[in-house]
């Protein structure tokens, strides 16, 4: 849908309008897809009605935990971020890319139909609207655009939530990502204890506002809003230092932290899949029984995977302080010199689901503590 | 065309374009040009060789034999570079024998003459030496390189 | 100042094109040369490459490898390319017989930086199957062969047999490429030159040091110590180009395996300019 900003003019949405809201999308042909509550975690899936949001639940969250516990309200969007992330529906973690038929005239070539299911996501945080833009850099912003992903994200209709609360993994504001949802789209709640505040952010979005039962907002109403973002802020204790960030990190490749992150990660990969701006994949060969019909299947693949740097002749990163500083440099410097942005949004997912709770704010602090570092540029001592 | 002056190729030559004309004088002194044709031995594994060569044009090649495969070419050496410099490094004779492979101009330098004037010279010894030094570290580099065998996935 | 390879007119960068096999000519063991055709003309037709590019070659059901175009791009509707046995695909393409069909996508990467080449002295350095991505530069170089100095390829393999394009030499030596040719370990019949490529370049004569282009590609401790070389001898590092190898999953920059640091060899690289690639080369794991 189209982000540009065409009103920033804020309304009230009560509560018991929130299901026509639904109701509007689902009417438009989209497949809603919010926040609910499975196997103890908030995550993502098909919803048609408000009664799967995950009322009245929060979740607790610190390195290598995390629980949901009952809250004393009954509010709609009381968490922060969970194991899933948007990626799994614009990225998918298995797609047929294409597919080869054997036939009398040799290998016939062909990819699908682009995928014409139309996605509406109710609940994106500010640091998911960061990270859906800066995975739009990766997969369409270069020389090679990634059909999959450019057809369900131009499908895509946005509604984003702000933010009340912060866990303590949470770091969105040194990232400069939220917790205030600021542009990126098609509309943006703010939850109160009787409803949202409800703005537009793009045509679309106003166009579905334009429908809804809304209310004109009293001051009263604004600064509540207000005082509950602000919480969001306030509540934040983890930071992440990003001056100068992508030299001392590459400037540092053989710093001993490396050695001593790499000997407690285990390499399982939870951080790559958990965070909303890893795009590591690999393609695979699905075949057949006659070997005459194959289809390329796409899936989420890891840096952290000792066959992702496989080449016959030896794997280039073959330990894990290899492959555990090539994730860090990569997220936090060289995805600057890709993409022009940091790969880190600051969600604090990785920090939360790694099993032995390795949090990167911490290792990039130690890897600080050395501040001499090397131009890369010129292979001097800066 | 006529034959280049000791003292214009020693301006040339690896070993010897980056010292001073004055040094380079010096050697050009104490030098003898001669002509290999192939097959000419240079030095013989095992024996002193009395004479330091700098190679002008041509190749000369290392052999070491090994009880069992006979002569092992180990290196081949070209413009630029020296060999048979193991009585001056105080080594007991030659390591290889050295074979000219096609027609080869060499300088060459007398042992005793080459130790007096970098002895009772220092201002020519010392970059003299300098040279040798970076000759052998060359040399040992690229017999590194042999030795990680960087061809090997590449061998059936 | 590398382009980014003009691809192939098809929206969908994932959808390989149909080759068949026109022929196959054996180089050494385990490498073989082969000459595709597109199945579909009109793809024939705007199929065109950059000295240095490659392609994913497909075989369905095994899987695609990354293999740089061998020959000489300014001859159209030839398109070759030389590949090693060095697993799966490559296995399965070697037991394929002319008129056999598969998929390729492509062209893919950076290319060999021949308009900065002419006008100078140009020194290629690389050794084993290192020449066959450098071979289309070889071709566009003796193509504008007036327009450059001094051409000089360094070209070393483990031993004699493992030396591609040997009765090519004497054409392009004709043409005015100075060829020079060593191996690790010589072999009682061998009577060229023994040691290592970089060695060739440290006694090789450079004329104009600061007008000459280095070309090397090969494995990257070779690199390294040919660009060494290089710059001891003058060689601006602007000038000393060399190409990279990592695990190549997608090739448009898109599945992350190429990271090389800020680069991704697949649409940054391979070939990449030595300066801003050297500080990482020696890091270890990276
Ligand atoms: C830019 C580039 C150009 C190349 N040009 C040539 C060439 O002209 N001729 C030639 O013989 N070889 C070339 N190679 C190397 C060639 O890609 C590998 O030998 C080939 O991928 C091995 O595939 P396989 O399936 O046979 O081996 P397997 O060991 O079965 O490999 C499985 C997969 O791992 C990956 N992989 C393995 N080795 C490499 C490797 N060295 N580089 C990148 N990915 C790898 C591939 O995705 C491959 O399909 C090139 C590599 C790159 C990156
Ligand atoms: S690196 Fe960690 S904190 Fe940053 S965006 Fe990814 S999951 Fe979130
Ligand atoms: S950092 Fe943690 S989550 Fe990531 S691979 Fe290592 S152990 Fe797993």
């Amino acid at each position: 849908m189209s982000t540009e900003t065409t009103t920033e003019t804020e309304v009230f949405l009560p509560k018991a309008e929130l299901q026509s809201l639904i109701d509007c999308l689902l009417g438009d042909g989209f497949t809603v897809v919010g926040p609910t509550v499975d196997q103890d975690a908030i995550v993502y899936g098909e919803i048609s009605s408000v009664d799967a949001l995950p009322r009245g639940w929060t979740d607790r969250q610190e390195a290598a935990k995390y629980r949901l516990e009952r809250r004393d309200d009954d509010a709609l969007f009381g968490f922060v971020v969970g194991p899933h992330s948007w990626k799994k529906y614009l990225f998918p973690p298995l797609t047929t890319l294409a597919s080869a038929q054997k036939t009398d005239d040799g290998w016939q070539m062909r990819t699908p139909e682009p995928d014409s299911t139309k996605y509406a996501f109710l609940g994106v945080r500010a640091c998911e609207l960061a990270a859906i833009g800066i995975q739009d850099r990766v997969f369409t912003g270069g020389p090679y655009v990634d059909p999959v992903y450019d057809t369900r994200r131009k499908n895509a209709f946005i509604i984003a939530v702000n933010c009340t609360q912060a866990a303590p993994t949470c770091f969105c504001s040194s990232m400069n990502t939220g917790p205030q949802c600021s542009s990126g789209f098609d509309l943006a709640l703010t939850e109160l204890a009787d409803g949202f505040v409800i703005e537009a952010g793009s045509d679309a979005g106003s166009s579905v506002l334009v429908r809804l039962a809304t209310q004109p907002i009293s001051t009263e109403q604004t600064s509540q809003a207000d005082a509950a973002r602000q919480q969001a802020v306030d509540q934040q204790t983890k930071q992440l230092d990003t001056a100068n960030i992508r030299d001392v990190l590459l400037g540092n490749l053989e710093h001993p932290r490396w050695q001593e992150v790499g000997a407690k990660c285990l390499g399982c990969t939870n951080c790559t899949m958990v965070c909303p701006t890893c795009f590591c994949s690999s393609v695979e060969e699905v075949s057949d029984l006659a070997g005459e019909n194959v289809e390329r299947q796409r899936h989420w693949d890891s840096c952290f995977n000792l066959s992702f740097s496989y080449m016959s002749h030896g794997t280039t990163r073959n330990t894990i302080t290899h492959r555990y500083r090539q994730w860090l440099t990569h997220k936090l410097a060289s995805w600057h010199d890709q993409f022009g942005t940091s790969g880190c949004v600051g969600c604090g997912r990785c920090i939360t689901w790694c099993p032995v709770g390795i949090d990167l704010t911490e290792e990039v602090a130690a890897i600080r503590g050395n501040e001499d570092y090397c131009d890369l540029t010129t292979g001097e001592e800066a | 065309m006529a034959q280049p002056t000791i003292t214009e190729q020693l301006a040339k030559l690896q070993f010897t374009k980056d010292l001073s004309e004055l040094t380079r004088t010096a050697l050009a002194g104490i030098a003898q040009q001669r002509t290999l044709i192939a097959g000419d031995i240079v030095c013989r594994e095992g024996q002193s060789s009395r004479e330091l060569f700098l190679i002008a044009s041509g190749h000369v090649a290392l052999d070491m034999f090994v009880p069992g495969r006979g002569q092992v070419r180990i290196l081949t050496l070209g413009p630029g570079e020296v060999l048979a410099w193991s009585s001056i490094v105080g080594n007991h004779g030659s390591t290889a024998t050295g074979t000219a492979v096609e027609e080869t101009h060499v300088i060459a330098f007398r042992d005793e003459e080459f130790m007096q004037l970098c002895q009772s010279n220092h201002d020519v010894g010392y970059p003299v030496m300098r040279e040798l030094a970076k000759a052998i570290s060359r040399r040992l580099v690229s017999t590194r390189l042999q030795l990680l065998d960087l061809f090997a996935h590449e061998s059936a | 100042m590398n382009p980014v390879s003009p691809c192939l007119p098809n929206a969908d960068p994932w959808l390989a094109h149909t080759v068949r096999i026109a022929s196959i000519t054996d180089e050494i063991q385990d490498v073989a040369t082969y000459r595709l055709e597109f199945v579909d003309a009109a793809i024939a037709d705007e199929f065109s490459f950059l000295p240095g590019q490659f392609n994913m070659l497909y075989l369905p059901g095994v899987g695609e490898a990354a293999i740089s175009i061998s020959s000489d791009p300014q001859q159209r509707g030839v398109l070759d390319h030389t590949v090693r046995v060095a697993g799966n695909v490559t296995g399965e393409l070697a037991r394929l017989n002319a008129g056999a069909t598969f998929g390729l996508r492509g062209p893919f990467g950076s290319a060999w930086p021949i308009d900065e080449c002419v006008g100078g002295d140009v020194v290629i350095v690389t050794g084993g199957i290192g020449l066959a991505p450098l071979r289309p530069a070889i071709h566009e170089l003796l193509n504008r062969r007036d327009e450059c100095g001094q051409l000089t390829l360094l070209y070393g393999a483990r031993e004699p047999s493992g030396l591609l394009y040997t009765n090519e030499f004497d054409d392009w030596r004709q043409r005015g490429f100075d060829v020079a040719v060593t191996v690790d370990r010589g072999t009682d019949a061998w009577k060229g030159n023994v040691g290592v490529v970089p060695q060739l370049l440290d006694r090789m004569p450079l004329e104009n040091p600061e007008q000459t282009t280095v070309l090397c590609c090969g494995p990257e401790v070779m690199m390294w110590f040919a660009a060494r070389s290089a710059l001891g001898r003058g060689v601006p590092a602007e000038r000393i180009w060399v190409s990279l190898e990592r695990n190549m999953n997608c090739a448009i920059g898109l599945c992350g395996h190429c990271q090389f640091g800020p680069s991704f060899i697949c649409k940054d690289g391979p070939v990449l300019r030595y300066d801003q690639v050297a500080p990482l080369l020696r890091v270890e794991g990276f």
